[in-house]
Order: structure tokens, then sequence, then C-alpha cells
């Protein structure tokens, strides 16, 4: 009888305690966030059925530490020709029009205290979905990766062979002084 | 442990004596108990009144500080800790004598320490407690303290320093307080009894039934407490001497002149317990005072403490002879330079009360009138306990304002604030204190009765 | 060019939070990140966080979700503008009348590092403390945001037409209009004026708040040169200073330092130059030099008579006058002629007195000794100062006089900085037109009726000719902050020409410089070339000797005479007044910038105000200690109250006191800090000389403690910062430390091993790496009162020490920034792992994980880690740059801003670092040595500060590394610093 209730108390303490682990664990991780925008753009459609690279509206991943949202003008680009009407691309060409910048939400944040480097990233290799996860396939932008700092560090203990490496700048850029991406605090935090 | 069967053997062998002794064994328990059943007195509500006035100044001063900044203390780009750390050092010495009365002198059967290791106990416990409360509120960063324990989390994972003294320290004081609260709880398990047994049914009765965990006086009970307590008693001991010599180590393993010796660990384990018996013998006289307890707290009590103080307070005097001899003798000019400061700068006149108070007074103890007089013991143990505040005050600033390059040589003044926590810290520990007395029994009842049962006996045999 | 820049963002709001305060001021920075907006739907997650796990979590989560971010694309992006990438932009300064060439440095499109430009000959790669804190100032909320009229926001529109209008009727009425204006650097202002001065009655008054007239006096009268000699310390063997602070103040001095530090190496080719300065207060060239000599101000002619007799007699010229040298030391100035003697034709004698005839003398001195031609350049004439006593003194005679009837202001501020400066104020009373192009209402533009805000110079077109054939241009680095009007627009404007300053440059250029080029065949083409270098110089013209023309003689008569006279009538019980320009806030024009206002006197430590300095012996007579509060009387009834520093070396009986402080119309930072003393300058024959006599100091009792930032002065014969004879360097000793032996097990070597060498003997102490590292560090100002409280936050410090005895001690100086030890004292201490060492050599700290416990501070040996006391950014208690939204626009957007509670300091510029290593990557290859440099080494005009890898045997800090005189700082802790520093050498 007694050892019953000894028993059950156990349990329910360790399966609070082990809950309460978790949760807290969970605090500040964003994972899965995909505010809606304020036009509804679908990567889905631009990055997976029309194919278009990642790089060529962020084109920021190559040269700066920011990837970049593309301004107007890269949208319109395309838009400029294309006859396709629908309430989204209205308000694009509105925009334009008004010369008025869209603000877009922030999805992937980072906190002030860490420094990433989109460059250094597309430069030794990195493919943009071992970060930013099946864009092709999203709707709506969706944050994919835990963004911890355990998560970065899964890559950076592991050697560039090792690592998710998308075909062409591995073997230019990276491929020369590829080496082992650093664990130094110090290369993120400064 | 033998002996103490063999007195409960007596005790339950001999019922004609029972009743001879038990009136003196009722009378105990009353006298013990009598706190506990009356309203407070006078003189404890005056005091109770002081002491949480102190606490709720502390508590003030640490929201400040906290909701604003470290910077709302004295300290500095030089010094980095003064008050903060000289509290947390003070305090935790302060807590040894408790589980030096309870424990070793339980070990080695000293039957005088009965009547005061109950309140030296409790003693420990609020000490500590008003330690662990500095090393976090001197933080830059409080509410991620909990950065310094070795927890599994989402950064890698990325764990603690284990090369840090500081994080020694964490787990010594973890260890330390924990073994304080278990021992000193099972000491009152008997008591407990005692107090609900004589309690008349009602609120108190079941309270009192809870905390002695059904207690019921068997034999079989006596022996396994017995062993119990002795084990928690030689747990405890060491830790007598590794708390104190790894928060010696805070310093030690530093390379600060004044800090970096290998002399720490003893010399500060002597001065905690020296510190500890000063802050003990300050208690007991006001207890015995304030609740008319002089019959539990003979004199012969006072002697034995002022007995070890003399000790340890000699060892604490030899400790600064040799600091300032090797100091000489390494012929390092920084060290040579810190403690000549520490002797003739700007904060000399403290240093120089410091040994007065725990190098040169505690030789008075010499003499047996001055041991026994409890008003000359009360003034000597708050020279003490002045003393061995100003000499973890002294050890920290002064190694820490003038050390290798003068172009960061400064000065330290500390401001209200960290006065306003220092007297909370007072008034945290002698608000619990003054509770614990009111609410525990302050003298363990069976102990004593089992010491005097002894007496009683061997004067029956002859 | 970031002037057509609209509706550009960064993405990096996450550092700069400065954007997203800006965003409602100026729509081209708008909403960064929105404060507000919907918060995001809890996710299923959160929901089971809040339901399952009580209030904490609950709290903690719900924090943890910060604000949402907005993100706002440019609408068409420049081609050159990427967000995160710095552009860099060739410029020109206008923090004194020096006029470098910079480089500074924009991260979308905020300027927010000024770097010297490497490029220029005459400047060099380093700039000084000012030059640094210049961007802080473009970002200062206490500048106007428009026009006013009467005190009231007005449209240009108005105040043109209201100016027209009475510039018109001033010119019916015949009436003279003055402009009066600093030293204009650039030919096409000087261009744009000269049409102005064609009008009838139009007067061009330049006005320099710390004059050197005199010197241009002189070298008109004896050289027939109507121009400041530029001097070419780098060609000196032997120096002779006297009262002239060239290291700090005087004329150029980033340009005097970097060629005075090429010659105080005992490596450098050129023999190591001899150095002797007589000087009443310890100034900053006065504590590098081999010999100081004291002197009272009033001695400065004698001294350089005594100087010339001796040279005369060298040469046989006889028949000098005599001047009693009782009161002087002759051994010193018999050595000081024989050295000059001796390397004549390679020697220089500079003088700061403000006063003709000591200036004659002074050139005398330096034709007698051949200089001319060689130290002393006539032919390539220094026109950074051209200021004009006199004239300022007849026209505010004519102003009280009713005479004037428009009165413009060009980056003046009499009425703070002239010695009558309330007469100015009342003769502005009497002037019907008044304008002001003040960027702020100072003291001055409160009284002028208009005030058209200029630009400040990083938003505006410019050009400049510090010396003769050497012009450089300076450009917009961002679209103007407010609505403000280069006052070269204005001047147009108000002549009735376009306000199209860049058009009238561009076509000055044309007409002057390209024409005089073959190298380019397009204008356009030497345009953009010229405009991407910043600089172009002409050939120079050959340098000659000219023909001392005047009689020094008579100077050298008068001297005499006023000499004798000054001796008879001298008054034992008073004291001599000498005042000087400070390093950090100069003539007071950069009061508000609260970089300089922290940064500690070179020599004196102290920031945050004046003081007056006063030698050890008056402060035991008076029993004044530190901070004592005296009383100064005997300038015309005048009284000013100053705290005492007690100054080793200062000249006995003399008090020095720091010009550019006690404004009181800056602005919130530098208002009421420290006393005006400009009033003191005695005004001489309209020249203002910054000494006088006279002077009796009494104490008021009151005290005010000075903020120091050293209160110990004394290495107490520790071996901190070694020193040696040319002499003993020359003689076989090795001193190399070995290596002891340590229980740490060794590191990994890794990739790199980043180092840094320091050459005490090339650091003249100047302190501009001090600022030059606030400004790339994010490094917060914490004001006067945390400054006495020992809390400064500087990541380098300047230490200084006195060797010898007080009256006439040695200084020495020592940069001091974290060592970078490889076995940290700091490192094993941290309970949680938030200092630790990287593979490259870095002792890092993270600030994201340290919890403040201070440990690493208490144990670092050379203390020099900063601990956040303060939320210093944001926070009404530190009102500085940090606390308003403008402010927090000059943040470097690749270092954290530090929160309350966490512990910093030096980190090598590990973001210059990273920068460099991926710069390197990205073109696959190695790092260059050189390629990267720390704030503090490209800041040092002196390059007394090398940055490097020592894990490569060839890299310059590796090879000085090596170098007998270098040594490591407390070697014997054996922290093993990978910061070393080179033994100063001084020639005894």
């Amino acid at each position: 009888m007694r050892a019953v209730l000894f028993l059950v108390v156990g349990v329910l303490a360790t399966a609070t305690a082990a809950f309460a682990a978790r949760a807290l664990s969970r605090v500040g991780v964003h994972q899965g966030y995909a505010p809606e925008q304020p036009i509804a753009f679908s990567h889905a459609l631009h990055a997976g059925d029309s194919n278009i690279p990642c790089l060529y509206c962020h084109s920021g991943a190559r040269t700066s530490r920011h990837a970049g949202i593309p301004p107007l003008n890269v949208c319109m680009n395309c838009h400029a020709l294309l006859t396709k009407q629908t309430i989204d691309i209205e308000k694009l060409k509105e925009a334009v029009q008004r010369r008025q910048p869209i603000a877009w939400t922030k999805v992937h944040n980072l906190p002030d205290f860490v420094y990433f480097n989109h460059s250094q990233h597309v430069g030794a290799g990195v493919a943009c979905e071992s970060c930013h996860g099946a864009v092709r396939t999203m709707q709506r932008i969706r944050q994919d990766a835990p963004l911890t700092m355990g998560w970065c560090l899964d890559c950076h203990k592991a050697r560039p062979p090792q690592m998710h490496l998308a075909g062409q700048p591995a073997q230019t850029a990276g491929g020369a002084h590829a080496q082992r991406p650093g664990l130094d605090c110090g290369k993120c935090h400064y | 442990m033998r002996v103490a069967d063999q007195r409960r053997h007596r005790l339950l062998a001999f019922p004609a004596r029972q009743s001879r002794a038990s009136g003196a064994l009722n009378r105990i328990t009353d006298d013990v108990a009598l706190p506990l059943d009356t309203g407070p007195g006078a003189g404890w509500l005056a005091a109770f009144a002081v002491a949480a006035t102190a606490l709720l100044v502390g508590i003030g001063c640490v929201s400040y500080e906290i909701a604003t900044g470290i910077g709302v203390w004295g300290l500095n780009r030089t010094v980095g800790w003064a008050f903060d750390i000289t509290n947390f050092v003070f305090w935790v010495g302060i807590g040894h004598a408790g589980t030096l009365i309870s424990a070793i002198l339980l070990l080695f059967r000293q039957q005088w320490r009965t009547s005061i290791n109950r309140s030296a106990e409790a003693m420990t416990i609020f000490a500590v407690i008003c330690a662990a409360l500095f090393p976090l509120i001197h933080m830059g960063r409080p509410w991620l303290a909990f950065y310094v324990f070795p927890y599994p989390n989402s950064r890698g994972p990325l764990w603690v320093n284990f090369r840090s003294p500081l994080l020694w320290d964490v787990f010594a004081i973890n260890t330390y307080f924990t073994i304080s609260l278990v021992f000193w709880y099972v000491g009152m398990i008997p008591d407990f009894a005692t107090l609900r047994d004589r309690a008349v049914a009602g609120m108190k009765k079941t309270i009192y039934g809870i905390a002695s965990l059904g207690w019921d006086g068997s034999q079989r009970t006596w022996s396994r407490y017995e062993a119990l307590n002795t084990i928690l008693a030689g747990l405890a001991t060491p830790l007598v001497i590794s708390v104190h010599s790894i928060v010696s180590m805070d310093f030690a393993t530093s390379i600060l002149p004044g800090w970096h010796t290998t002399l720490f660990p003893p010399y500060f384990v002597a001065g905690a317990v020296y510190s500890g018996f000063g802050m003990v013998t300050t208690l007991l006289i006001l207890t015995r005072v304030l609740m008319h307890l002089d019959r539990y707290i003979t004199r012969r009590h006072l002697d034995a403490m002022a007995k070890v103080m003399l000790l340890t307070g000699s060892l604490v005097g030899l400790s600064y002879a040799t600091e300032f001899y090797v100091a000489w003798l390494n012929g390092s000019v920084y060290e040579r330079a810190t403690f000549f400061t520490r002797a003739t700068g700007p904060y000399a006149r403290l240093f120089w009360t410091m040994v007065a108070c725990n190098a040169v007074a505690p030789q008075l103890l010499w003499f047996s009138r001055i041991r026994r007089s409890v008003a000359a013991l009360f003034v000597f143990s708050i020279a003490v306990n002045i003393g061995m505040w100003l000499e973890r005050f002294i050890i920290i600033v002064t190694s820490l304002h003038r050390s290798y390059l003068p172009s960061s040589w400064v000065g330290y003044q500390p401001t209200a604030i960290e006065v306003g926590t220092l007297v909370g810290s007072f008034g945290l520990f002698f608000t619990c204190f003054l509770l614990f007395i009111r609410l525990l029994p302050m003298i363990a009842i069976w102990e004593v009765k089992a010491g005097c049962l002894a007496d009683a006996h061997g004067a029956s045999d002859v | 060019m970031a002037v057509d820049l609209k509706f550009w963002t960064s993405l990096d709001a996450l550092r700069a939070d400065a954007d997203r305060r800006a965003a409602a001021e100026r729509d081209c920075f708008a909403g960064q990140r929105a404060r507000t907006g919907p918060p995001p739907e809890p996710s299923r997650r959160d929901f089971l966080t809040l339901a399952g796990f009580g209030i904490a979590a609950a709290a903690a989560s719900a924090c943890s979700r910060g604000a949402v971010q907005k993100a706002i694309p440019m609408l068409s992006q420049p081609e050159e503008l990427t967000p995160g990438v710095p552009n860099w932009y060739a410029t020109t300064c206008g923090g004194c009348s020096a006029a470098c060439t910079l480089l500074a440095k924009t991260r979308d499109g905020r300027p927010i590092k000024i770097e010297g430009n490497a490029d220029s000959v005459v400047f060099g790669s380093g700039t000084c403390a000012t030059g640094q804190a210049t961007v802080l100032s473009l970002y200062d909320d206490a500048r106007l945001k428009g026009p006013l009229w009467r005190g009231q926001p007005a449209a240009w529109a108005d105040i043109d037409a209201h100016i027209a209008e009475r510039l018109a009727a001033a010119a019916v009425a015949h009436q003279r209009v003055a402009l009066v204006s600093k030293t204009i650097a650039g030919p096409a202002t000087r261009r744009l004026i000269a049409e102005w001065s064609r009008r009838p009655g139009f007067e061009h008054i330049v006005y320099d708040a710390v004059s050197v007239a005199a010197l241009r006096e002189a070298t008109r009268a004896a050289f027939g040169v109507d121009a400041l000699p530029h001097y070419r310390f780098d060609a000196a063997r032997v120096i002779v200073g006297i009262e002239s602070d060239f290291l700090g103040t005087w004329l150029s001095p980033v340009e005097f330092t970097r060629e005075y530090a090429m010659r105080r190496r005992p490596e450098s080719a050129s023999a190591m130059s001899r150095h002797v300065q007589f000087e009443s207060g310890v100034s900053l060239t006065g504590s590098n030099a081999d010999r100081r000599v004291v002197i009272r101000p009033s001695q400065s002619a004698s001294v350089a008579l005594g100087l010339l007799r001796r040279i005369a007699s060298r040469r046989g010229e006889v028949a000098v006058p005599d001047v009693d040298e009782s009161a002087l030391d002759r051994q010193t100035l018999d050595a000081a002629a024989d050295d000059l003697w001796r390397a004549r034709g390679e020697s220089l004698v500079v003088c700061g007195a403000n006063d003709v005839d000591t200036q004659m003398l002074v050139h005398a001195a330096n034709a007698l000794l051949g200089n001319i031609g060689t130290t002393v350049d006539l032919d390539n004439v220094s026109l950074q100062k051209r200021g004009d006593d006199v004239a300022l003194a007849r026209l505010v005679d004519a102003m009280a006089a009713g005479r004037v009837g428009g009165l413009i202001l060009y980056g003046v501020n009499p009425v703070y900085d002239a010695p009558a400066g309330d007469q100015f104020a009342a003769a502005m009373r009497r002037v019907p037109l008044t304008v002001s192009f003040a960027d702020r209402l100072d003291e001055t533009a409160s009284h002028a009726e208009f005030v058209c805000p200029d630009h400040h110079f990083l938003e505006a077109w410019g050009d400049a000719e510090p010396v003769a054939s050497c012009y450089s241009l300076a450009q917009p680095t961002i679209s103007p902050l407010f609505d403000t009007r280069a006052a070269q627009d204005s001047l147009l404007l108000w002549l009735g020409r376009s306000p199209d300053f860049y058009g009238y440059l561009r076509s000055v250029w044309r007409d002057t410089l390209f024409h005089a080029q073959t190298r380019y065949t397009t204008f356009d083409e030497f345009w953009d070339h010229s405009l991407h270098d910043g600089i172009y110089a002409i050939p120079p013209r050959t340098i000659s000797e000219k023909p001392l023309v005047a009689d020094w003689r008579a100077s050298a008569a008068s001297v005499a005479r006023s000499q004798s006279d000054a001796a008879a009538s001298r008054d034992h019980d008073t004291y001599e007044l000498h005042l000087y320009e400070p390093v950090a806030v100069r003539d007071g024009a950069h009061a508000n910038n609260p970089w300089l206002q922290e940064l500690p006197d070179p020599v004196s430590k102290v920031t945050w105000g004046n003081y007056a300095a006063i030698a050890p012996v008056d402060a035991s007579r008076l029993g004044l200690e530190p901070g004592d509060i005296v009383a100064l009387d005997g300038v015309g009834g005048r009284r000013i109250e100053l705290p005492v520093h007690v100054q080793p070396g200062q000249a006995p009986k003399t008090i020095s006191i720091a010009l550019g402080y006690g404004r009181t119309r800056s602005g919130r930072v530098g208002d009421g800090v420290g006393v005006n003393v400009f009033a003191l300058a005695q005004v001489a024959a309209g020249a203002r000389r910054y000494a006088r006599t006279g002077i009796t100091m009494t104490r008021t009792g009151r005290r005010d403690a000075l903020a120091t930032t050293q209160s110990h002065h004394s290495m107490e014969g520790r071996a901190i910062v070694k020193e040696t004879t040319l002499a003993a360097l020359a003689e076989p000793a090795d001193h190399r430390e070995t290596d002891l032996p340590t229980l740490w097990a060794a590191r990994p070597r890794g990739e790199h091993n980043w180092g840094m060498a320091i050459d005490l003997s090339a650091c003249t102490g100047c302190s501009a790496c001090v600022t030059a590292c606030q400004a790339e560090n994010n490094v917060a100002v914490v004001g006067r009162d945390e400054v006495r409280r020992g809390r400064e936050m500087h990541w380098i410090r300047v230490d200084r020490y006195y060797s010898g005895s007080e009256d006439s001690p040695a200084t020495l100086v020592q940069p001091m920034m974290c060592q970078h030890c490889g076995d940290a004292p700091c490192e094993p201490v941290c309970p949680v792992l938030a200092t630790v060492h990287s593979s490259d050599g870095l002792n890092q700290q993270v600030y994201n994980r340290c919890v403040g416990t201070r440990y690493c501070e208490n144990n670092c040996p050379y203390k020099v880690r900063r601990f956040n006391w303060f939320e210093y950014a944001r926070n009404d208690r530190f009102d500085f740059n940090l606390n308003n939204p403008l402010g927090l626009m000059v943040l470097n957007p690749d270092v954290t801003v530090r929160s309350r509670g966490v512990m910093e300091k030096c980190s090598l510029c590990v973001q210059r670092i990273q920068a460099g290593k991926l710069e390197a990557r990205r073109s696959g290859r190695a790092v260059d040595d050189g390629e990267i440099q720390t704030a503090c080494q490209q800041a040092c005009p002196a390059d007394a500060i090398v940055f490097g890898d020592l894990a490569d045997p060839g890299s310059r800090v590796s090879q000085l590394n090596r170098g007998r005189r270098s040594y490591h700082v407390l070697d014997e802790l054996g922290t093993r610093p990978n910061v070393t520093y080179l033994t100063k050498v001084r020639n005894a």
C-alpha cells in the first residue's frame, strides 16, 4: 500500500521534472516560426516550380553577411514583363509606383550577440537548404532549423567532407582553403 | 555509540532509579519547552524587531542593486570584489563552529557540547544561507546564475569550467548546506517526539507528529538513530575542513600577491572555527540571558569555548606572521609591496584593528578569570566577530587595490548600499535565529537528559 | 557617393539598434525594426510550455520571443551598395585647421569610422584622437535641425529672401559686410570668398580660435613669405622646441608626429633625432623630449634670444644684444646650441609663443643654422592657419561704432573664444544683419539673427590645400541628416549664383588643377581619380634657401629690452599664467563630443574638464591637494575658480590651464564642463598671447575631485616600461627572456597566432588609439562621476609614469590593452567558460556567457578588463551618445553592444581579423602580413603599433618580437603575452 503510494508520487515527480526540463530547453527556440507576410510570396512557386536560383534574389549571400531581401527592382526584372496579375502582384506594383518599400516580417532572427555571415558559409559551399530547409516546397517561408547554438555546432564539429555541401561553390572558393569550421567562441560571439 | 547504549540500558534496566531521575528529566523538558509554550517576552520582541528591520533594509538594498547594477557598490576596474565576497567568506566561516561542535565533539564524545550543539547547528544553517546569498547577488547578471550548474543544454552542449575555484565553491557550499540541514533535523527528531507527547491534541500535536516521523522511542529506533547520527557526524566532519579550504582557494589559486599562497587552506579553516566560536559565544551568552537558561549554558561551556578560541585565535595570529615572513622570504617585489601596503597603506588602521582582535586579544584567554567572566567573554566574542570580518576585507581589498601595475592602483570606498547589504545579512541571520529559539527546542533535550542521567548514575554508584 | 541614397536599409538592426530608434526621424532609415506589431501566434509548443509549466516558464518563454522584426529592402539598390558591406570614401578632415586626408568607412549608408588616407605623403595613414571623434559629432543631437530666424525655425526660402534684402540694403548704404571665417582650407571656397570680395565694402577676416598670427607675421617680415613655414621634422636631426606642442596640437600634429616618430627609432636609417624642449607646462611634446627644460612662459623670448646669440657667435656674428640669463639654465642653452650647431642644416627650432619678436629670433636662428630650405620649407608653405588677430580687433571696433552693415560668421565662435568675447557679443547687437553658419546654436550663433546651419564635413563637398601643392577633396559620405545647407551653397546663393557648390568645386578644379596636369585627358577621368584617391599632389616646388631679409637684431634688441623690463618689474609672489590647447577637445569646438571629453589628457590623465596645473613645490608651499579649488585673480578684475592638479615638471610659479572648456551653448555633454579661460589670453598690439604675468592664487577651501584615470605615477621600481639609452643599446647584451616552465599542457597550434608589438620609442602617448578603439568597438562613455570612481571603459589605455625628480621628471608612456596571454590568468578562474583561448592565440571574452563574477578582472595582472557596472546604452543615467537615437547610429554593427553586468576587454579587433580571413579565403589565398590592422594600429600616427601573425616567422610582428628591444610586461609571471613591447630608447 505504502510502496504503491511512494511509486506513484515518484513517477509523477519524475514526469513533471522531465517535462519542465523539456519546456525550459525550448525557451527562445522558434523552430517552425512562419509569420504572415505583407505579400503572400510563395517560395514554392518561385524557387520550386520556376526554379529560380536562391542567389538570384538573395544575391547578398555571396558577398555580405546578410543574404538580403531582394529590392523591388529585382522583382520587377521579371514582373515588368509577366502579364499574369494577382492581388499580390498588384500590391507589388503599387509599392513600386508609390516608391514605398515593403516591410517584410523577418523570419530567421539570431540574437544580437551572434555574428553570422552568409557569404562565409556560401563561400565554404554550405547549401542554403542545409540551414533553411526545403524552401522550394514552402508556400509561406518558415524557420526550418532550431537555430540553437548546439544546432550550429553540429556542423561546426564535423569536417568539411561530412558536411552537406552544394556542388559548385565547394570546388571554387571553399575548396582550396576549406578547413575545419571553427569551434572558437570568438568565431561568432564578439 | 557503545557508551550511549549502556546509558540507555541503565535507564531502562533500573526503573527504581528512574523515579528519582525522572523529576529532573521532566524539569529539563519543561525548561526547554517553556519558550515554545509561552508567548514571546519583551526582550525577544525587541530583539526580533531590530533584526527584522535590518533584514528589510537588506532586502531593499539588494533589490536596488539587482534592479540598477553592481555599480551601486563602490567597486571599480581594479577592485572587483569587496564587501560582497568579504561577507560571503565571513558567513561561511561562522557556519563552521556549528558543525564542529555538533559533529566533531560528538565523535569525541564531549558531553559539554550537548546543551549548545543544537543552537550551534541552527546557527550553521542560517549562516550558510546568508553566505550563499552573496555569490548570487555579487554576479553582474544574477538571473543567469544557473549557468554555473552543469546541466544538459542546447548550446552544443556547453559545460561549466571545472578548473574554476568559484565552481568548486558552488559544490562545496551546496554539499555543506545539505549535510548540515539533514544533520540538524535528524538531531531534533527525538525532541519533536517528546514535544508531541507533551502537547495536548491540536495543531501543535499534528505538526510535531509529522516532524517526528513517527518516532516511537523503541530500542530499535534508538539504535538506528544513533547509527544514523554518527554516520552524519562522520560525513559532516570532513566538511569543516573541506568547505573552508575550498573557499580559501577562491583566493589561493589566483596569481594576485596577497592571495596567491599555499598557507590559505589551514589558515582559513582556523580562522573559520575561530570566528564561528566567536559567534556561538555571542549567541549563547545572549540566549543565556534572554531565555534564562544559565543552568544549561554554564560557565563550564563558555570556558571550553574560550579554550577553543584561544587555540584557533593563536593559529590565526601565527598565520598572519607567516604570511609576512613568506612575503619577505620569497623576495618578490610585488608580494613585499602588497604586505607593506597592507600594514602601512590606506587600510592600515583596519589592518591593525584586525591584528588586535584576532591575534592579540585571544592571548587574554590564558587567564581563567577572563574565560569564566561572562561579560568579558561577550565583549571578546564581539571583538572576534569584528576582527574576522575585517580579516577577510583586508585580504580581499588590500590585495586588489594595489597589485602589479601601479597605473591601475586605486582606492576603494564602500557605498551605503554595500553597508546596508551587510546589515541585511545580519538581519536575516538573527531573524532566523530568533524564530528558531521560539519555534524549536533550542537545546537537545534528549542529549542533555542522557548526559545528566549518566552523571546521576555516576553519582549514585559512589 | 551616398548622395542619392533613398529607401536603403540594413538588415542588421539586430546589431545597430540605432536604426530602429532613428526610424521616426528619416524615412531613409525607416522602420528597421518596428517596436510594436502583432505578436506571433503561439506555437503548439509554446502552448504546452505555458500550460504545462507554471508561471516561471510562462514568463521565460513569453519574453523569449522578441518583438516582431521587420526587414525592409531597398526600392532599387545602388550598384556599389550591398547591405552589410562597408564602403570607403576618401575625404578631408574638418576636425581642425590641419585638414588631414581621411577615409570614412560607411556601413549601410552611415559613416561609422574614420581612418587616415595612407596615400597621403603629408599625413600618412594615421589620425589624431580629435579626427577619430569627428564621426561622432556628425551624430550630435545638439546640431541644428534646420535654419533659424530670430531663434525660431524658418524656411530657407524666407531666410534667403531676408538676407538678400539686407545685403542689398547694406550695399546701398555703403556699409561694410564682413565675413569672419575660420581658416579656409579649400581653394574652391577661397575662390568663392574672393568673388565676394569684389563686392564693394566686403571684407573677409580669418579668425583662428587659437592664434599663430605672430608666426605668420614674422615669416612675412623675415622672408617676405605671407604664410606659415612648412616644418619638416623628419629632416631634423636636432629639434629644439620652445613652448610649442607640435606633437599634440600645434599646426599639424598628425603630420609632425609621423615625421617625428620616424626618427625616434634606433633602427631608423637616418640617425635618431635629438629633442630638447623648453616649456613651462608639461605638454605631450615636452613629455617626449630627450631633455625637457623648465622655463616660465615669459622666458621663452630670452630662450630664443639665448640660442640665437650662441649660434650667432659660432657663426662669428657679433653685437647680439645680451640679456640677463641668470634665471635660465645656461648649461642647457649651451648644450642645445651646440647640438643645433653641430647639426646645422639638419636641425630645427620651433616656438609656439604668439609673439612676433620671438618668432623673428627663431627664424633668425633657423636661418643662421642653414635650416631654411631643409627643415623649414618656405616654398611649399603651410596654409593651415591664416588667422589675423589685428583685423578682428579692428572689426569689433567698427561693429561697435555701427560702421558694419552685415556680419557673416563661418565656423567661428568668437563670443566664446575671443579674449573680448563679451565685447564681440555687444558689438553684434549694433550690426543690422548677423548671419551664422554654426552647426549648433552656440555662444555666438545665439546672438545672430539668422542661423543657417552648415553641413558636417562628412555630409559636404569640399577641398583643401593644407600644404601648398598638396590638394585633397572632401565628399559627402551620407545624405544630410538634417535640413542643413553647405555654407558655400549659401554664399553662392546670396551672391546671386545657383547654390551648387559641387558644380562650383568641379569648375574650380577644372580651371586650375586639371589644366595644370597632363596625365588625364578628360576632366571627368581626372575628377573621378582624384575623388577616389581623395588627394591630388602636384609636384612640389624645389625647396630653396630663402634669404633672411629682415634685421633680426632689432627684434633681438626689443626682446632684450622687454625682458629686462619684465625682470625689473617681476613680482615674486605672483604667478605666471600659461594657457594651452588640450589634445582632446582642442579649441573647444568639439566640447560636446563625449569621446573627447572622456579621453584622458595624455600627460595629466585627467578627463572631463580643465584644471590649474601647478608645480609640486607650489602645492606643498600652499598646502594644496589635487582637487582643491583655487581662485585666480589679476586679470582685469576677472576671477576664475578651478580645481588644482599637481603636475610634476610644471614650472614653479606658473599655472597652466587648458583652453577649450567651459562651453555654455555646445550641447548637453559639453556645457558646464570646466571653465572658459580664453578671456585670460593677453591681447598685446592686437595679437593674442596665451600667457600673462601677475596672477594671484588663493585657496577657496572647497574641493572638486578631478576625474583622473591614473592616480599613481611611479613605477615603484618595477620593470614595466623598460628604457635604455642609445649607447647602452649599442653594446651587446643578451636580455632575451628565457621561456619559463609552465604546468599547462601546450595548446595545439592553430592556423594563426595573432600578436602585437608596440614600440615604446615611437609611441608619443597622443592617445589617438584610445578614441579609435572606442569608435571601432562601441566602447561606452561613462561620464565624469564614473571616471572618478575608476570605471572608465576604454579597452586600450595609455599608462603614464614619471621617473626622477618631481620638479623635472622623465615621462614614460605605455599603451596597455589585453595582452592576450598564452597562459591567461583570467581563463581558469571563470566558472562559466566566458573567457577562453582561441585556436589562433586570442583570449576571447564571450559576453553572452558572462555572468559577471569579476574574478577574471581581479586575476588580471594588467588590469585591462572592463566591467559593465550599469546598462550604459539607452540609460538616462548615462546621457551620452548611446542614449539618443542619433548617437546610436555611430555604432559598429559588427560588434555587440555589451549589456549590464558583463565583462569586456580588448579583442584585438577580432571582427577585423574575421573579416580579413574571410576576404583572403574568398579570393583563395592566405592572409597577407599587414592586411589585417587593428583600430589602434591603423589610427597610430607614429606607426608604433604592429599587429600580425606570430605563427608566420616572416611577418613584421614576428621580426619585432625577435628583435633585441622586445620584452613582455610582467614576463616573470609566466603569462606568456602575445603582446610584445619594444624598449624605449632615449639618446642620453
